[in-house]
């Protein structure tokens, strides 16, 4: 689905990502896990495709396409969805507007009609009681005067909307208590299929007893420096990340 | 109604209350409104500009004890304009709400010059005037609130903001405040800003082309003003303006 050669990325000139090498199939879950500036969150924006990043070198493929000449909502419209750390509010845009456009955009993208008025209310109907997100959430502004939970929760139900098949999780769990992260893992992972995979970007442990990982990758000063399995989170979780930077250092 | 170049002059009778929707196309307009004690104008004066190389509108209000004035000031794709606009607030506890909504773009200027004139105690006065500036617009906002000696327990706030869509587009604010009394609550801001670019990619990444989701953007940061508009109709016709192109 998703294939990742020596990816570089800067940003104001100061290089971030240093080659990445990443292989990502359908059904598959990928932890990357590391220390704070580590690159983990700048691999996802470059991926979505936001403009305050470089990309230098290296190449990304997308379902057979050139992810990395496509704009973010082309991307988006290939089926990527990040789930952002830091979800933006916008005053003024009402939930159901925004969504309208996303859900519309993507029929546009795909040759097929907008949904009418009541097949879209249908849809929102539906994939809210999925995702357990509270109705009154739908009937704000978008992320306005949202909790840091209700932000993320808004996060997998705008996924649960979209439909993606490369979900990537951008710190989900940072800022969630321990009610909050169940209702997003447990959204993440009934919206999980063999067609979709997922990418799960977090520093701490905790997030995969949650949503359980196939692979993980340690990403370290701009590369991945080792890849396992599950066992390996619990090893990190154990020893920190000061043997990695031991190990790694330059 | 429909305004002719000639002045005009409008009373609100005591205790009365009443909404006017004023379009002036192509004329200058010279407007003289009495409100007397009690009364309450709702007034939305639309402006469009088709033919005219230049228009001037300019209009007094004068507010007795008690009495409410709403007016807001409504310019789509302005070619010139000037606009004054002054309220004089002569009877205790009389209340202004001066709202102003304007859309520019290549080609286009439009000035806005408002003065409240805060004569009587207890009175309060809210101004919120937006501009959407594309192309080489200029527009030109400044606002005066003048309290008198005496005019004590004034409450007065005036904003000013700019969304500016291209580089070449200037937004100017001139806020200016005399105030001769001392307890007064008196507050102006001013600000001018582009799109955020968070808020673009966000929307960007969830599939809605950069095109919408500006409209998106420029459409809510209007609506502040359009919210305010007490006529339904209007409110209408901006929003589906709005949401259609800018």
């Amino acid at each position: 689905m998703l294939t990742i050669k020596n990816l570089h990325a800067a940003i104001d000139g100061k290089e971030i990502l240093r080659g990445i090498d990443l292989e990502i199939k359908a059904g598959e879950t990928h932890a990357i896990m590391g220390p704070n500036g580590s690159g983990k969150s700048t691999l996802s924006a470059v991926l979505a495709g936001n403009p305050l990043f470089t990309v230098t070198e290296g190449s990304a493929t997308f379902n057979g396409k050139d992810l990395l000449a496509m704009s973010p909502e082309d991307r988006a419209n290939e089926g990527l969805f990040l789930s952002f750390q830091y979800p933006v509010e916008i005053p003024g845009v009402s939930m159901t507007n925004f969504l309208r456009a996303a859900v519309n955009g993507k029929r546009k993208y795909r040759g097929e009609e907008p949904l009418s008025a009541g097949d879209f209310l249908k849809l929102m109907r539906e994939k809210k009681k999925l995702v357990e997100i509270d109705s009154n959430l739908t009937n704000r502004a978008v992320n306005e005067g949202f909790s840091g939970g209700e932000k993320k929760k808004n996060e997998i139900f705008q996924m649960a909307m979209l439909e993606p098949t490369l979900r990537i999780l951008d710190e989900t769990d940072s800022g969630l208590d321990i009610d909050a992260l169940r209702i997003v893992a447990n959204g993440v992972t009934k919206l999980k299929n063999e067609q979709n995979a997922t990418i799960v970007i977090t520093h701490y442990q905790r997030l995969l007893d949650y949503i359980v990982p196939d692979f993980i990758h340690i990403l370290y000063k701009g590369r991945i420096v080792m890849t396992g399995t599950k066992e390996l989170a619990l090893e990190l979780e154990e020893k920190g990340y000061d043997w990695i930077k031991e190990k790694y250092q330059d | 109604m429909t305004l002719t170049g000639e002045k005009q002059h409008i009373t609100i009778d005591r205790g009365q209350s009443e909404t006017i929707v004023l379009t002036v196309a192509d004329t200058n307009a010279d407007l003289e409104i009495t409100i007397n004690g009690g009364a309450e104008l709702n007034l939305i004066l639309k402006q469009t500009t088709v033919n005219a190389k230049a228009l001037t509108t300019n209009t007094t209000i004068n507010c007795e004890a008690n009495s409410r004035i709403n007016i807001s000031t409504i310019n789509i794709e302005p070619r010139n304009i000037a606009n004054t606009l002054i309220v004089n607030l002569n009877g205790e506890g009389a209340e202004a709400t001066l709202n102003g909504l304007y859309v520019a773009g290549a080609g286009g200027a439009i000035e806005n010059r408002t003065e409240i004139h805060h004569h009587a105690a207890h009175c309060t006065s809210t101004e919120l005037y937006k501009g959407i500036l594309d192309g080489n617009a200029v527009a030109k906002f400044a606002g005066l609130i003048q309290v008198a000696p005496g005019a004590q327990k004034t409450a007065a706030r005036q904003t000013n903001r700019h969304l500016l869509l291209s580089p070449d587009a200037h937004g100017y604010a001139q806020p200016h405040l005399i105030i001769n009394a001392d307890d007064v609550k008196c507050s102006h801001g001013a600000t001018s800003g582009q799109i955020d670019r968070e808020q673009l990619f966000y929307m960007q990444q969830r599939g809605i082309d950069a095109a919408t989701a500006q409209r998106l953007l420029v459409a809510a940061f209007a609506n502040e003003v359009v919210a305010l508009i007490p006529d339904e109709a209007t409110r209408q016709e901006l929003t589906a303006l709005l949401s259609a192109d800018v």
